[in-house]
């Protein structure tokens, strides 16, 4: 069927779909001379002259920040800072309790580790019972996904699911734009601000320069505490395992004949809703600080020359030429680095024991095998809680307990209970005129159970 | 290995997983190592005064000193620093990432255009092509390397690349460490600011290569720049285009959105033009991130809705928003589509840049373009040298990063080998200096 070669053909030829619009320089063969690239309706721009705020100076040889007032980017009622599981959770918590809230995240993206660092895996929903422990928003997320065609796979009693990452980003982006909560993407905390021992809201860095935002209450959904860090709260800091995971692609195309003669390589990790792609994950070294701009470094450069080196081992078996690195994570796996010293700490005896408590706000699971998990374990309210710094809770891995339980806490439902127990609780203090250390614990709770969380 | 410590730590670091392939991320619990108890603060936190936010004075740690600090790793400041290392100069590249390459592997634009010009003759050559020639070793790492021909690379074989080719150079770096000001003595840069998760600290250096795409260094130096508007997009992959039943497609129209080639099989990258934006608008990054990922998934649902395209999934969006044009230097020279058009050559040419479809002329650039007026020792590398809005669209392009980055490092590293201002630099020596790292000059 003969037709006249449109433009898009013409740009798809080419393949440059849409880079430009009003170029000229896309033109049929046989024209002499075509315009150099040039969007001709090009905005002229706004002159720009002088620092946007003074600089750092360099005097007798020392780097000097001078003081100034740094411009406000929001004002809000809670302020979450971080968008992975914890923090989207808080924010959709505290704005259905009636908050006005402002999420504000480092990355482009929703769902932090578990979507740009690739975790993907709900570990840690069920406990020894099979029953599913964790409700509320978090699970309304995995709900949300189980009806996107590949969102989520394994929804079956007693195991933990795995996600699709882009799903996720898709499905946060959604829930908060129709809950409208107020979003800083491409933003990245960097600050406290306190006035003495209270926390009055945060700073942050971003392409508009440093700038803050003032709250009531401040939910530090960061993973790393680095809110309350800089407010002076007291914490542990630990160093862990680093890793960096990824995914491979084709692995439905394996020759299964071929592949049939020779031993299975290694690093093929597990499956994904998306059919022949598995994501694999990576210990990594322990004893790493993650904290560290030079550790972190160090283990991006080796830990993406260790995938490549993976990924062509498992090219070179026979049957799996076909195999290929998909996406090295855009988001290096720290698992752990502070954990706050709150007004509660839960203890690994008492977490195998499944102690009870009253100020209850949230209940976890066990991530291993069925025969070999605890029953449900009890998370008290003070675990969110700074001993001295006011109208500020930590949300996520960064709560306060025993490195012993490191991993416990850090996996992805102790962030959705967490975090829903945070953001209800931020919202309620604001509600009530009181810091969040003297919320009443029965409200919350109350709070929790209408909002479908499930406290034991 | 003068990194602080790659290779030497390489081996026996990395507790690779164990024989029975446990994928999950199970550890024992007891083996944690305790904490460290901290309290108080590492330094005074900003403060209410007077219903305002304050930050207080204070002295910043540096974490490090060197000769040439490039500022951003994307092809320009990759190949900075490449380039000034190879001219002898001890090298920092600082990366707000964990990754390398900019928008070319983050923001997954892949496709390199720019290069070519009439007779298929390349006039980007240097360390750029000698990346590409690299990328040719690795199986599927770059397609479409005929003479004449726009190659496109694949993000994951480009990341390795570079890093490879980094680390090879021994040059110093920082990753996941964004730029947030300048360190300056009157009109002298001296140094950056880093934000990292070890909180705000300096790195100090004789000369410094703002290769941030977005002129951060040198708008904190008060460098005057226009900011500029532009068409704002977010990039993405799809799979399964190689599982598309022709049977089935073969009676519907096909699908829009289908994108273009990859070195991968079946999959292929999809470019997004976006409407015009402000880049360096905190809240219109965030709107647009967020229109643009519903839009792609809109996109996708479509393809997808297509007989025969039931398969096609949504790979990846890509990490780093498609950012095209924002701060623009107001250099000592100014790039004009005049100048383009009339072969304009340059005296103190330092860099040649070709077509999008190779159907026109090469052009020159001046060293002027990468020097702002006043601010001393800071350099403007890639999309963000001097040029007229109309030249935004043959500036932007991934060659001329390349071929700006190569000027800008190796200008560095003269100045730091010469004792001289960047703008005093002898540029008959930088040229020669870039035609012995194989640069094309005209």
């Amino acid at each position: 069927m003969d037709r006249n070669i449109s433009r898009r053909d013409l740009i798809r030829v080419l393949g440059t779909s849409g880079l430009a619009a009003g170029m000229g320089a896309f033109l049929p063969s046989g024209e002499s001379r075509a315009d150099p690239a040039s969007r001709k309706d090009a905005p002229a721009g706004v002159k720009v002259q002088g620092p946007p705020a003074p600089p750092a100076k360099l005097v007798g040889g020392k780097v000097i920040q001078p003081e100034r007032k740094l411009p406000l980017l929001a004002q809000t009622d809670v302020l979450v800072v971080g968008g992975g599981p914890a923090g989207v959770v808080a924010a959709l918590a505290a704005k259905r309790t009636g908050a006005d809230v402002t999420l504000v995240e480092r990355y482009g993206h929703f769902g932090g580790q578990w979507t740009g660092g690739l975790v993907l895996v709900v570990a840690g929903m069920h406990d020894k019972t099979n029953k599913q422990v964790i409700r509320g928003v978090g699970e309304e997320i995995l709900q949300r996904l189980e009806k996107l065609d590949r969102g989520i796979i394994n929804r079956r009693p007693g195991v933990d699911p795995t996600v699709d990452a882009e799903a996720v980003k898709y499905v946060m982006v959604e829930m908060l734009q129709e809950a409208d909560v107020r979003v800083f993407l491409h933003c990245w905390g960097v600050d406290a601000v306190m006035e003495g021992d209270t926390v009055r809201g945060a700073v942050f860095e971003s392409k508009s320069g440093r700038q803050a935002i003032l709250a009531k209450v401040v939910v530090d959904a960061t993973g790393d505490g680095d809110v309350f860090a800089a407010a002076g709260a007291d914490y542990e800091h630990m160093r862990y395992h680093v890793g960096l995971v990824c995914r491979i692609g084709n692995l439905d195309k394996v020759d299964q004949d071929k592949a049939k003669l020779s031993k299975r390589p290694p690093r093929l990790g597990g499956p994904t809703p998306i059919e022949g792609v598995n994501w694999v994950n990576m210990h990594g070294p322990t004893d790493i600080d993650a904290l560290d701009v030079v550790d972190l470094t160090r283990m991006e450069i080796d830990h993406r020359r260790q995938i490549w080196k993976d990924v062509e081992r498992i090219r070179k078996t026979p049957g799996y030429e076909k195999v290929y690195l998909v996406e090295t994570a855009p988001q290096l796996g720290v698992r752990m680095s502070r954990m706050l010293a709150g007004t509660g700490r839960l203890v690994f005896d008492d977490v195998m024991a499944g102690k009870k408590f009253p100020d209850c706000i949230g209940v976890g699971g066990d991530w291993r095998p069925t025969e070999q998990r605890i029953g449900e374990w009890q998370i008290p309210y003070g675990v969110l809680v700074p001993q001295k710094i006011d109208n500020l809770l930590a949300t996520g891995r960064c709560v306060s307990g025993e490195p012993k339980l490191a991993d416990y806490l850090r996996i992805i439902p102790t962030c959705f209970v967490t975090g829903h127990a945070a953001g209800c609780a931020a919202a309620l203090a604001v509600q009530d005129n009181c810091p969040p250390r003297n919320v009443d614990v029965p409200k919350l709770q109350k709070l929790l159970r209408e909002q479908d969380a499930y406290l034991g | 290995m003068r990194f602080l410590g790659t290779s030497g730590l390489v081996a026996g670091m990395h507790g690779i997983v164990s024989a029975d392939e446990a994928n999950a991320d199970a550890t024992q619990t007891a083996g944690a190592p305790p904490g460290r108890e901290s309290s108080g603060t590492a330094h005074p936190p900003a403060q209410v005064v007077d219903g305002e936010v304050v930050q207080p004075q204070r002295e910043l740690p540096v974490l490090h000193q060197t000769d040439v600090l490039v500022v951003g790793a994307g092809p320009a400041g990759v190949v900075a620093a490449l380039g000034a290392r190879r001219a002898g100069a001890k090298v920092t590249l600082v990366e707000r990432y964990g990754h390398f390459g900019g928008l070319w592997s983050g923001g997954l634009v892949l496709l390199v255009i720019g290069h070519i010009v009439t007779g298929k003759k390349q006039v980007c050559l240097g360390i750029g092509e000698e990346i590409m020639r690299r990328l040719e070793k690795l199986d599927r790492g770059i397609v479409n390397r005929k003479p004449g021909d726009r190659p496109t690379v694949d993000a994951e074989a480009l990341k390795y690349m570079m890093l490879q080719m980094i680390v090879e150079d021994e040059v110093d770096v920082f990753l996941h460490s964004w730029a947030v000001d300048a360190v300056m003595d009157g009109d002298t840069v001296k140094g950056v600011v880093f934000e990292s998760k070890s909180g705000r600290q300096a790195i100090l250096a004789d000369q410094v290569v703002d290769a941030t795409g977005d002129g951060d260094v040198f708008a904190a130096a008060g460098a005057e720049h226009e900011r500029r508007l532009y068409h704002l997009g977010l990039v993405s992959r799809i799979g399964n285009l190689d599982k598309v039943d022709p049977q089935k497609a073969k009676l519907a129209k096909e699908p829009r959105h289908l994108g273009s080639i990859s070195p991968i099989k079946g999959v292929n990258w999809v470019n997004m033009h976006g409407p015009d934006a402000d880049g360096v608008d905190v809240a219109q990054l965030s709107k647009l991130e967020m229109e643009h990922r519903r839009q792609i998934w809109k996109n996708v649902r479509e393809v997808r809705s297509t007989p025969g395209y039931e398969d096609v999934y949504l790979m990846e969006t890509a990490p780093q928003l498609g950012v095209r044009i924002t701060r623009v230097l107001s250099g000592v020279e100014n790039l004009t589509m005049k100048g383009v058009l009339e072969n304009r050559k340059f005296a103190d040419c330092v860099a040649v840049g070709g077509a999008w479809s190779g159907d026109h002329q090469e052009w020159q650039i001046p060293y002027g373009a990468l020097l702002p007026k006043k601010a001393e020792n800071v350099l403007a590398a890639g999309r963000c040298i001097s040029g007229e809005p109309r030249m935004a669209d043959l500036i932007r392009v991934i060659p001329i990063c390349f071929v700006t980055g190569q000027a800008a490092g190796c200008a560095a590293a003269l100045a730091v080998r010469d004792g001289c201002r960047a703008r005093d630099v002898d540029v008959p020596k930088l040229q020669k200096l870039l035609r012995e790292q194989e640069a094309y000059l005209g």
